[in-house]
């Protein structure tokens, strides 16, 4: 009686595990979760093998350009970009959301100076991505000194432009990147009179995505 | 190609399109924009750009 009991209530059980994983992706649909687990790898999905870039390719390190807007620059309407369903096979297909007429400004760094990073922060279970970028701009004039005031407390998000034509996001509307400066006068000849920029974020759901070549980036004329 | 020039609510005298490795410039005087690009721009950023008509020949002659 006793086995039978217990039998029963393994038979239970497991009819209402299975019951449990069919309704699961309903109960989801139907109160607007999203399930981060499929949208990020579609459940658990097995390694295929990481390699180093095919020879006979360049591989050519550093960056262009930056483009940079205000996260307070991109459409009301629209509550965060990128978000995770924005990006496919580390792909951002949705072009971004600036407010009409507002463009992104285009920094170009001095040379050698583009730097943009992101790596894995936390331990098995808390890990999440961090974004960083930094760059020089050398001079401290009065132009210069004007337009870095307005990075000053200010959230952005960041395009780089790297050699080889990729432009990759760094920061999101809701988690921008806050630079901080720093600017040197240099003592004598052949010291870096300019001024230091970086910052960085964590808690990213993904590394900085690629902006797809198919989408448009409005930039000053 | 397509006439096109800026919307009347993009207080700008021009934007830059970056679109992959290439760039199409938009004013507010109407300019010739590939077909393509043209629906680019208009489906990703709507309410920026605008077509222009173009004239019909017979007014193009007279004008």
């Amino acid at each position: 009686m006793k086995f039978s009991k217990s039998l029963f209530g393994l038979a239970l059980a497991m009819i209402a595990g299975i019951a449990f994983a069919e309704v699961q992706p309903h109960i989801h649909q139907v109160l607007g979760l999203v399930d981060h687990s499929t949208l990020v790898m579609g459940a658990i999905t097995s390694l295929a093998g990481l390699k180093n870039l095919a020879d006979q390719l360049p591989n050519p390190p550093g960056g262009r350009r930056v483009f940079a807007v205000l996260a307070a620059d991109l459409d009301d309407a629209v509550i965060d970009w990128p978000r995770i369903a924005d990006i496919t096979a580390s792909e951002c297909t949705v072009a971004i959301p600036v407010k009409a007429g507002k463009t992104l400004a285009v920094i170009t760094p001095a040379e050698n100076s583009l730097d943009a990073t992101f790596e894995n922060q936390g331990d098995r279970n808390y890990m999440a991505y961090k974004h960083a970028i930094m760059f020089d701009i050398a001079g401290l004039s009065q132009t210069q000194l004007t337009e870095a005031a307005k990075f000053m407390n200010a959230g952005c998000i960041f395009l780089v432009e790297e050699h080889d034509e990729t432009v990759k996001i760094y920061g999101t509307k809701l988690n921008p990147i806050t630079l901080k400066q720093k600017g040197q006068l240099g003592k004598k000849g052949g010291d870096k009179k300019g001024m230091s920029f970086s910052g960085d974020n964590d808690s990213f759901m993904f590394a900085p995505p690629i902006y797809k070549t198919t989408l448009a980036l409005p930039l000053p004329v | 190609m397509v006439q096109v020039k800026l919307a009347k609510a993009i207080e700008k005298p021009g934007v830059l399109f970056r679109i992959g490795e290439r760039s199409v410039t938009i004013t507010q005087q109407p300019s010739p924009v590939d077909d393509a690009d043209y629906e680019t721009i208009r489906t990703q950023f709507p309410g920026w750009i605008q077509r222009v008509s173009a004239k019909a020949p017979s007014e193009a002659q007279e004008g």
